[in-house]
């Protein structure tokens, strides 16, 4: 009964053991995030002659045309 | 699926297992989900959304981005987050859950955001199960998507709380009878946090 007690014992460790060498596999250091100048919500093409479009995408004092900015973690 | 198969996906030690077997390949690989999600990334830039065409998991009914912030809107230790979405409709994705992920790539804490940081459908928490539980994996999907689902699954009875918590919180707004304003207070973004325990989670539903 002991012996069996001490392989179960063991097995257990084992496991728990693999667990932790897996998980300790993935802890990989990740790249740096380097701050940007300006975000780019969009590309706007825009044919001769046009006029420009008025430029206050992502200005969040606009609820009524709301840009990229309004919603930082949209899809 | 055949029945035996599609009971064994509401136990819990069939997602943990799912979730090790892709922690084994990662391990392998001396990788992370965040990692293989930014692959082919040179310079990853804060604000801006990896993959570009977003990663999608789970037969694609499921959808997940990672990014990171400016430290000063960062939680403590964390280097970024995904941003996880569900499709409630046609073209429709509503947002489920943040993963926080510290700078090693592990899993800090599932957090619940204001509907106006992630814009979109808003998502309760019925319609969070029926969809988390609608939904199956599927192995032709990425090791990030297939790490991310797993991880999910996994910690499902975590996160229905996290929505309740996040439920409360929004109920203790002052402007709360209003639910669209409190929704849509920008001095709110984070509504719920659940930690993540991965080591413990696992050890509970594979040794146990």
């Amino acid at each position: 009964m002991k012996r069996k007690q001490s392989r179960i014992i063991i097995g257990t460790a084992i496991s728990a053991a693999a667990i932790a060498i897996a998980v300790d596999h993935t802890r990989q250091r990740l790249p740096e995030p380097e701050i940007t100048v300006a975000s780019q919500d969009a590309v706007i093409i825009i044919d001769e002659g046009d006029e420009l479009p008025v430029d206050n995408a992502g200005d969040c004092s606009k609820p009524d045309r709301p840009g990229r900015q309004a919603s930082p973690c949209s899809l | 699926m055949p029945m035996c198969a599609s009971k064994t996906r509401q136990h819990k030690s069939y997602w943990a297992q799912q979730l090790f077997h892709c922690i084994e390949e990662m391990a392998q690989l001396n990788t992370n989900a965040v990692l293989l999600t930014l692959a082919d990334v040179d310079v990853v830039e804060s604000g801006r959304s990896y993959p570009d065409e977003g990663l999608m998991f789970a037969n694609k009914r499921w959808r997940a981005f990672y990014h990171c912030h400016e430290a000063a809107t960062q939680h403590e230790n964390e280097h970024g987050h995904f941003h996880i979405f569900t499709e409630i409709g046609e073209q429709e994705w509503a947002h489920a859950a943040g993963l926080a992920i510290d700078d090693s790539g592990q899993p800090l804490h599932w957090f619940a955001v204001n509907r106006w940081v992630t814009d979109g459908p808003w998502l309760d928490r019925v319609q969070f199960i029926q969809q988390l539980q609608a939904t199956t994996d599927n192995e032709q999907d990425s090791l990030a998507g297939r790490w991310l689902f797993a991880l999910l699954r996994l910690h499902q009875s975590e996160l229905i709380d996290m929505f309740q918590s996040r439920d409360k919180q929004l109920r203790s707004h002052p402007d709360h009878l209003q639910h669209a304003v409190a929704l849509e207070d920008r001095n709110i973004y984070t509504l719920a946090i659940e930690k993540i325990e991965l080591q413990a989670m696992l050890e509970k539903n594979l040794l146990h």
